[in-house]
C-alpha cells in the first residue's frame, strides 16, 4: 500500500497529531493518547489515498508527502534534516550546535526500507547513564556538563547490499606429530572454490556519521525491516544521504571478502596452513536505501566533539569516552608499586 | 633487580593500555560476519597428500 496517505499524521479519533511510540511500536496521538497501528492508519487514510492515485514508491516523494515534511540545514556541519511537519529541530545531533535553520524541504531519494525504533528517549537516557557509570577513568567535570536531556532519535541514511561472493583459494596445510626423536610433518595440497550468499550488508551514507561509530553499533536485526513509510519519522527526524551508493562498493565488498576468506579458513582442519593462492569476486545484485534508528547524543567537552550512539532497534550503547590523565596516573603509579613489590618477592624467593 | 624493574614496567603499561582501551571501544567493522550465509556452497572441496618431512629433534641435554 503507498504510504503518502499518512502524511498528515492527525489522529483518526480526534483530529490531533500523532507520534511514533517505540515501546508501543505503533502511533499514538499526543492529545487523547489513542493507539494506532501503521496497518490501520493506512486503512483510515485509505481513501485519501485513492483520491492521490498512483505514485513511483521507489524513487519519489509524493506532492502530499513533500508538504508535510520539513527540511532543516545545520550552519555548522552542514547536516541536512529533515523530519514531519509536527516534530522541531533545536539541535544538530551530529556536531550539537544549536544552529539548525529551516529550509525548504527538497526530495532527495525517498528511502525503501525503514527500521523502527524499539527504545524511547527515556530508555535512551538511562542506558547512556548506565554506559558511563562506573567507569573510574571518566573525568568528574565531563559528566556534570554532559546533556543528557539533549540525547535525539535520528533515522540514519544506511545502503544495504546483497550479492554473492565467489571464493576460489589453493592452501599448503600441515600436521605435526612425534615419533620417538624425530618430528615428523605431513603436508596437503588443500583446494576450495565456492559461492555464498550475502544479504543486507549495512554501510551508512552519511558523511557526517563516523563509520566506526556506526559500524559498532551493529548488528541490526534486518528481518525487522518496514517499507518505508513516513508514519515512523513524527519524534524522529532524519538525515539525507550525502555518500553515494557507488563510493561505499568498496567498503562493503572489503567487509564481505573478510568475513568469506574467514570461512575459507575456518574449513581447513589442520595444524596450521599457507595460502599459495585466493581468489574472491563480490558481486553485488540489488541494494536497498534504508533508513536506521540511532539514539545520538554530542555534546563538547574540552574543545572536542564527543559522540555516542545507541542501536534504536536493539540498545546497544557505544561512544569513546574521555580519560582522566590524573586518574591514569594514578592508576600507572599504583600498579608499578603493587608489581614491583610482588616481583621483587618472587625474584628473591627464587 | 634490573629484571625486576623491567617486569613491573610492563605490566603498568599493559595495565595502563588495557584501562585507556576500555575508554574507548569504538572501531570499524572489518567484517560483514552477521550478514553472509552460514555455509559456502562448494564445487570444489579437496584435500591430497603432498610430502611427509621427518626432522631429528634437537637434544637439549
Amino acid at each position: 500500500m503507498a504510504d503518502h496517505s499518512l502524511m498528515s499524521f492527525s489522529c483518526p479519533e480526534c483530529g490531533g497529531s500523532m507520534v511514533f511510540n517505540p515501546t508501543k511500536g505503533k502511533l499514538q496521538c499526543e492529545y487523547c493518547d489513542s493507539l494506532f497501528t501503521r496497518e490501520e492508519v493506512e486503512k483510515f487514510f485509505a481513501e485519501k489515498e485513492q483520491k492521490i492515485g498512483e505514485k513511483d514508491e521507489s524513487k519519489g516523494w509524493g506532492e502530499e508527502e513533500e508538504s508535510s515534511m520539513r527540511g532543516y540545514n545545520c550552519s555548522s556541519c552542514g547536516a541536512e534534516l529533515i523530519t514531519d511537519a509536527n516534530t522541531a529541530v533545536m539541535r544538530c545531533p551530529y556536531c550539537g550546535n544549536q544552529t539548525v535553520a529551516p529550509v525548504q524541504f527538497s526530495g532527495a531519494l525517498r528511502p525503501d526500507y525503514v527500521v523502527p525504533f524499539a527504545f524511547t528517549k527515556k530508555q535512551a537516557i538511562e542506558k547512556y547513564k548506565g554506559y558511563y557509570s562506573g567507569k573510574f577513568l571518566l573525568p568528574k567535570d565531563f559528566i556534570a556538563s554532559n546533556q543528557v536531556e539533549e540525547i535525539q532519535g535520528v533515522y540514519v541514511p544506511f545502503w544495504l547490499f546483497n550479492g554473492t561472493a565467489d571464493a576460489e583459494g589453493e592452501y599448503e596445510a600441515y600436521d605435526k606429530h612425534d615419533e620417538g626423536n624425530y618430528e615428523i610433518t605431513e603436508y596437503y595440497k588443500v583446494d576450495r572454490k565456492g559461492r555464498i550468499g550475502f544479504t543486507n550488508v549495512p554501510t551508512d551514507a552519511s558523511v557526517r556519521m563516523a563509520d566506526d561509530l556506526m559500524d559498532s553499533i551493529e548488528p541490526y536485526k534486518f528481518d525487522k525491516l518496514e517499507k518505508f513509510t513516513t508514519a515512523y519519522l513524527p519524534g524522529f527526524m532524519a538525515e539525507k544521504f550525502d555518500v553515494k551508493l557507488e563510493d561505499e562498493l568498496d567498503r562493503a565488498g572489503s567487509r564481505v571478502k573478510e568475513s568469506v576468506k574467514k570461512k575459507l579458513h575456518n574449513t581447513i582442519k589442520h595444524s596450521g596452513f599457507s595460502t599459495k593462492h585466493e581468489k574472491i569476486d563480490v558481486n553485488f545484485n540489488d541494494t536497498k536505501y534504508a533508513l536506521l534508528p540511532v539514539w545520538l547524543l554530542t555534546t563538547n567537552w574540552n574543545g572536542k566533539k564527543w559522540t555516542f550512539a545507541m542501536n534504536g532497534q536493539t540498545g546497544k550503547f557505544i561512544g569513546d569516552l574521555p580519560v582522566s590523565k590524573l586518574k591514569l596516573t594514578l592508576i600507572s603509579v599504583a600498579t608499578f608499586i603493587a608489581s614491583f613489590i610482588i616481583f621483587s618477592m618472587i625474584w628473591s624467593v627464587s | 633487580m634490573f629484571m625486576v624493574l623491567i617486569c613491573a614496567i610492563v605490566v603498568t603499561v599493559l595495565v595502563a593500555w588495557l584501562c585507556y582501551k576500555s575508554m574507548k571501544p569504538v572501531s570499524n567493522a572489518s567484517s560483514a560476519d552477521n550478514y553472509v550465509e552460514k555455509d559456502i556452497i562448494f564445487s570444489i572441496n579437496t584435500e591430497n597428500f603432498l610430502r611427509k618431512e621427518k626432522k631429528r629433534k634437537k637434544d637439549d641435554d
